[in-house]
């Protein structure tokens, strides 16, 4: 067996209801609004038969009683990356694979732990009992995650040799292809994954191409995906409660001092820069509230750094009562000084290149930045001299 | 055999430059272009420079173009070109 697949079921309702505890027992619906329509993100199973993507109206009138919350995604990633680092204490590779779905390659394992079922239960007790994960291990990770689906909670399921046997009996639905695809292969009469592996490649490449090929070989249990380890990025977070909730933005400014302060004198940040920084506050009775500030350069100057933000929340209303505040220095880099060329092309074109490391940071992607570069001079044709190519960090 | 790494073929990281872009132009005897609409109509003043490039015959669409630099009415010069298969015309800058 080379793969696990950890499955927590409705993970940010379990966030809510181990926050609020009150809330065990109701039915929760919680609501994420798109274009002024608000419509269901997650939901308790008491709410009853519910969709992700439903309206709001519609859910409700299905379940009157349910009590509607606003998505705090930031809380849910934070509980999530903290199972992740459970699990990574566990196998080094872990794949974070959406909220609440991970993968771990447990190959080798065995002899470490003494056996499967060793393995299984040192994954289990990776994640708190309130989440009631389901473990599912087979060879690949399809037939893993339709097993963690087929599992009980706090329980594991481990796929038989007869991979396409066990997985004939599961509908198409579990398939990690687009609703579309699922709405055609039930519109053709195709239902369970059986009827999908029995049929030839060529009709569903015909039908549905690379999808096709991809659907006909998860329902036959064949998956060839690595497990690919996540990314840490390594950030410094310092975390405040204050004794009262508050308005004023003055405390609030002394609160991301005192957190900037605590930060700096931690070892994660000496001698290393910041390229930018997180606030993260918790209302009193309402949604969380997160802004993102990307520094030009990479600071580690404390006083530039909360001259910043205090540049950007002076003036600003807030949300309402504040309870707690992280702050998180994030982009941290190892330069401690810097070391100009004295060929000034050299020069522009490191300088050019921080400011595009700079934009990748804020965006988040790399940056649609071109540059001119000779292919053909000699062409006649004008639209073969030239062409625009990515600029490469 | 190579493995297919499963993603979409494209050179979408590569732009080409100085495309052509269609233009509206009259013509007047011998084929030449007489007024040319740059936003606005533009009388042609003068006909400062033509060629013509034949490439690329072995595609399936061949290049045959003839090229016109110009000098308009506003005084601002530009370059045009017929596409001799398609008979289009064509604003492209040369050079």
């Amino acid at each position: 067996m080379h793969v696990a697949c950890v499955l927590i079921e409705h993970l940010p309702i379990k966030v809510e209801r181990l926050r609020t505890p009150a809330l065990n027992s109701k039915p929760i619906i919680l609501a994420r609004s798109h274009d002024a329509k608000q419509s269901v993100m997650d939901f308790s199973p008491e709410a009853g038969d519910l969709t992700v993507g439903m309206p709001l109206q519609q859910a409700l009138s299905i379940c009157k009683d349910a009590q509607v919350l606003e998505p705090d995604l930031p809380r849910y990633h934070q509980a999530f990356s903290r199972i992740l680092s459970a699990l990574e204490q566990r196998s080094p590779v872990v794949e974070d694979a959406d909220l609440g779905h991970a993968y771990v390659d447990i190959r080798g394992l065995e002899l470490m732990y003494g056996g499967k079922a060793a393995v299984a239960q040192a994954l289990l007790s990776a994640v708190p009992e309130a989440f009631e994960v389901k473990l599912g291990i087979a060879m690949a990770k399809f037939p893993a995650y339709v097993a963690a689906l087929g599992s009980a909670a706090g329980r594991v399921l481990a796929v038989p040799e007869d991979v396409r046997g066990f997985l004939a009996g599961f509908p198409v639905d579990v398939l990690p292809v687009s609703w579309r695809t699922k709405a055609m292969l039930r519109e053709f009469g195709l239902d369970r994954l059986g009827q999908v592996a029995s049929m030839a490649i060529g009709p569903l490449q015909a039908q549905f191409g690379r999808e096709g090929q991809l659907i006909w070989g998860l329902s036959r249990g064949v998956d060839d995906r690595p497990v690919m380890p996540r990314s840490i990025k390594q950030v410094v977070t310092e975390r405040l409660l204050f004794p009262e909730p508050t308005v004023n933005v003055d405390a609030l400014l002394l609160g991301i001092e005192t957190l900037l302060s605590r930060a700096f004198s931690t070892p994660n940040l000496r001698n290393r820069y910041a390229r930018g920084v997180s606030l993260h506050v918790e209302v009193f009775r309402g949604a969380p509230w997160t802004k993102r500030i990307s520094f030009r350069e990479p600071l580690a100057d404390r006083k530039r750094i909360l001259n910043i933000i205090k540049t950007s929340v002076t003036g600003m209303i807030l949300p309402g009562p504040v309870e707690e505040m992280n702050v998180t220095l994030w982009g941290l880099t190892g330069q401690s000084g810097l070391q100009s060329s004295l060929l000034l092309d050299v020069r522009r074109r490191a300088n050019l290149l921080d400011s595009l490391r700079q934009l990748e940071a804020r965006i988040g992607r790399r940056p649609p930045i071109y540059q001119i570069r000779e292919v053909e001079p000699w062409s006649r044709i004008p639209e073969r001299r030239r062409a625009l190519v990515q600029l490469s960090l | 055999m190579v493995q297919d790494t499963g993603k979409t073929s494209g050179a979408g990281a590569i732009k080409p430059v100085d495309t052509p872009a269609a233009v509206r132009v009259e013509q007047g005897r011998g084929e030449q272009p007489v007024r040319i609409h740059l936003g606005d109509w533009q009388q042609v003043m003068a006909i400062q420079d033509q060629w013509r490039i034949d490439d690329e015959w072995w595609r399936e669409r061949p290049i045959s173009r003839m090229y016109y630099r110009v000098l308009l009415e506003d005084g601002r010069e530009t370059t045009v070109f017929q596409d001799l298969v398609t008979s289009g015309w064509y604003k492209q800058s040369y050079g």
